[in-house]
């Protein structure tokens, strides 16, 4: 509550003007150059591309157009692969969290045993890898090459928000809880439940979002495992039409190369715009884990 | 608290042995399947340029019904066919079958030429009577799959209804109409046309980048007719085999284009531009354009295309009238089919393969069945009116395998075929071939290599070609061929130019003997 008492002090002398001044100048000039490519997207995608492709368009849409929009909504597979996307955010970062965090927490525990091997256990893939092909292999004989659980099961578990999540733990839950708890009859699980994940909201909406980010961002592992178009996420989709024109130049001869170059770069600057928004309008109904911080006296020693 | 440690510890353990087990179980069900030579299954692999559904599979699937086989399609978009390739060959993890000339490139197979099998065993009058009539009918086509060991690692195809010519110039008969001008007929008269342009249209660029190469379609008329794209830039004149970047033609024909540029009658953004930007030109509202290249004017130009015309065939300052022609690439190919090492029972597939070989299933295979892309007639075969929004190209793709795949064609039968659609697609195309393709000469054929010449052209071939752009473009610009010349030959050799040219006159040379055979 502290915070929102404190008041901006007025600058009093001329020095501290010039300071804030050269402050705020520098703040709204990056805010600028950061919002300005999001606004260009904006713009280029409701505008003729030919006025985007020769530069006339750059502040306001010049010769308004959904001709991008339209080309994007009639692509057989685009609500297929929004929905396949949906699903695979849901899903994934439902079952990330399921396996990071109670694992983040075990490690927390004194109790457990092995604790330092099993952290080193987590820890060392994150350097050494085992590289895409032996993966593959590893993916393909679990059978779960071109199934929707590929994108949901075997990259589940990141070592790095184990760390975040056991760092949290670590600091904001004091041991005395849980003996505490012990005293009151509890047992580890429902600790957990009850106690633990309780005061946790902040770690989990952080773990959360970036899980679900880089769910929704990912195609790559779409690309190596995934062959049923009908599986696809959003981003594959979007990828295969943005770079469809890069190579055919000198691949095809006749009427397909233009045909296709057209098409793709209609539909570039829409497709930024309809696989950027959803995720963004995520953030705003998170922003209040990120701001609470970590939990403040649950406990008096 | 200390045999809670130990729960813990054991459940840490259980967790860790299934695992193993899990693992060890997937990978001994991988390994089920042993050799055999009744399997009737498939997995054929292609590539496509966008994702055009899966309605092509139809009628491959009929011809694979009555070869008592069945297929399953892995059907990959081109975007992601390179990463999907790296993955595939190098885990092993491999189709029957690839499909499609698009899949793999002559170096790419010698690279990975433990996946793939020699099929000429399977090659014969018994088994494979329609492919052996096509080698039989087209010598050129055998030389072009045999390589230089004797070995057949790929099927063929001739494309049905096929131009001779390649790319070519359009130009805005609106303007010339506006300006009173004559079509050009000569070189000369070009230059005239397109000084014309810049001086009475305000805003025009007379000359710009299309859909093809906009150097070499400008210096066709100094007798450059570079081949299709893949050759290497190499040529053929009267039989001796040239390099396009390398001959007194080529010369000619940059300071010529030169002092085009020096006029301003080229775009000056010529060798800058992306793609997209030299597209937005072609099909501007406000029509910018006075010439450029591509296949069709529809193709180029979008909603302009009525005002453009082709450019008839330009005499040159010899005189003499070029087109650009490669009817060896651009119709025939190999690398149409390579089967794997996992393929067990070849024989029944290559059963399916020769199907594919016939004028009925060539047809269908490249504009779409009968009763969906193609009707048969009385005397030959309809092409069908595109439906929906699609044009004809599309259309077609929709519904086959289009440019790709084995199949088999003869010039004389071009004659039975007829188009709902005369104004779009290869109707379009077939009709200026017939007036131009009297000028096309022959082209540098589509020879083998061998592996080490393989890897020589992939060494010296990047450097080769990236200098003489490089070059090119500054000469175009600011000029200076004359000057520059010998530095520039001397550099060329530096670079390996000869050890690139004794390869190819190798190669040429085996093709003539394979096909005088």
């Amino acid at each position: 509550m502290a915070s929102k008492a404190k008041k901006v002090k007025k600058p009093t002398t001329l020095n501290e003007k010039i300071f804030n001044f050269v402050v705020y100048g520098l703040s709204i000039l990056l805010i600028l150059v950061i919002i300005y490519p999001l606004w260009f997207v904006i713009i280029a995608s409701f505008s003729n591309p030919a006025d985007v492709a020769s530069g006339a368009v750059w502040f306001w849409p010049k010769s308004w157009s959904l001709k991008g929009y339209q080309v994007l909504f009639q692509q057989p597979l685009l609500w297929r692969s929004y929905f396949n996307t949906i699903f695979y955010t849901l899903a994934g970062t439902a079952f990330g969290l399921l396996v990071n965090i109670p694992v983040a927490y075990a490690l927390t525990r004194k109790d457990l045993l092995g604790r330092k091997w099993i952290s080193l256990l987590y820890v060392i893939p994150m350097f050494v890898t085992g590289g895409l092909i032996p993966i593959y292999l590893v993916t393909k004989n679990f059978g779960l090459l071109n199934t929707i659980w590929v994108m949901i099961i075997p990259f589940a578990v990141s070592p790095y928000n184990i760390i975040v999540a056991r760092t949290f733990f670590q600091e904001s839950i004091p041991e005395g809880l849980w003996e505490a708890a012990q005293v009151d009859g509890s047992g580890t699980i429902r600790y957990f439940f009850t106690i633990v994940l309780p005061l946790s909201k902040a770690i989990l909406a952080v773990i959360g979002l970036w899980t679900a980010v880089g769910i929704w961002n990912s195609w790559f592992n779409a690309l190596i495992y995934l062959t049923n178009p009908n599986l696809q996420p959003l981003q594959l989709l979007l990828r295969q039409l943005l770079i469809m024109n890069q190579t055919l130049q000198t691949q095809t001869t006749g009427a397909m190369a233009s045909e296709l170059a057209q098409t793709s770069q209609m539909m570039q600057y829409a497709s930024i715009v309809i696989s950027t928004l959803p995720i963004m309008l995520v953030y705003p109904f998170l922003q209040k884990y990120f701001n609470q911080g970590v939990m403040v006296g649950a406990i008096k020693e | 608290m200390k045999n809670r440690k130990i729960t813990i510890g054991i459940g840490a353990v259980t967790v860790l042995a299934a695992v193993t087990l899990l693992t060890a179980c997937g990978s001994g069900q991988a390994k089920g399947n042993a050799s055999n030579t009744t399997n009737k299954n498939f997995t054929v692999a292609t590539d496509r340029w966008a994702d055009w559904g899966t309605d092509f599979e139809k009628f491959p699937n009929q011809l694979a019904k009555k070869a008592g086989i069945k297929v399953n399609w892995d059907v990959y978009v081109d975007a992601n066919w390179a990463d999907k390739k790296a993955t595939i060959l190098s885990s092993g993890n491999l189709p029957d079958v690839f499909m499609g000339s698009n899949t793999f490139t002559d170096q790419q197979i010698a690279q990975n030429q433990n996946d793939f099998i020699d099929l000429s065993k399977y090659i014969n009058e018994k088994d494979m009577p329609n492919l052996m009539k096509m080698l039989k009918d087209n010598p050129e086509i055998k030389a072009t799959i045999t390589s230089p060991d004797g070995k057949i690692y790929s099927l063929p195809k001739i494309a049905p209804m096929r131009p001779t010519i390649a790319n070519q110039l359009f130009i805005n008969q609106k303007w010339l109409t506006q300006l009173g001008l004559k079509m050009p007929t000569t070189y000369d008269e070009f230059v005239n046309v397109l000084e014309q342009f810049k001086e009475k249209i305000p805003g025009s660029i007379p000359y710009a980048t299309g859909n093809w190469d906009p150097v070499f379609s400008y210096i066709l008329p100094f007798n450059n007719r570079l081949g299709a794209a893949g050759t290497n830039g190499m040529e053929l004149y009267d039989g001796k085999v040239a390099w396009a970047y390398d001959t007194d033609e080529y010369k000619a024909g940059i300071e010529a284009m030169h002092e085009a540029y020096a006029k301003g009658l080229i775009d000056p953004e010529m060798f800058t531009e992306t793609t997209t930007q030299a597209q937005n030109k072609m099909m501007a509202t406000t029509e910018k354009v006075g010439v450029a290249a591509g296949w069709t004017a529809d193709a180029n130009f979008g909603a302009n295309a009525k005002d453009y015309v082709a450019l008839p065939a330009l005499k040159g300052p010899d005189g003499k009238q070029y087109v650009m022609s490669d009817p060896d690439h651009f119709n025939q190919s190999r690398n149409e089919v390579l089967v794997t090492t996992h393929a067990k029972n070849v024989k029944a597939l290559m059963k399916w393969l020769d199907s594919f070989y016939t004028e009925d299933a060539s047809i269908q295979n490249y504009y779409g069945e009968f009763g969906v892309g193609t009707e048969k007639t009385a005397d030959g075969y309809t092409v069908l009116k595109p439906t929906g929004e699609n044009s004809a190209d599309t259309q077609a793709w929709i519904n086959s395998l289009r440019d790709f795949g084995p199949k088999v064609w003869s010039e004389a039968d071009n004659s039975k075929v007829t188009y709902q659609d005369q104004n779009n697609g290869d109707a379009l195309k077939l009709k200026m071939d017939a007036t131009l393709k009297q000028y096309a000469l022959p082209a540098f054929p589509n020879v083998q290599y061998t592996n080490e010449e393989l890897n020589t052209i992939a060494q010296v071939y990047q450097q080769l070609s990236a200098y003489a752009t490089q070059m090119q473009a500054q000469w175009v610009t600011k000029g200076g061929v004359d000057k520059d010349w010998s530095t520039y030959e001397s550099k060329l050799k530096a670079m390996g130019l000869d050890k690139f040219m004794k390869i190819q006159n190798d190669a040429y040379k085996r093709y003539e003997k394979q096909v005088n055979k």
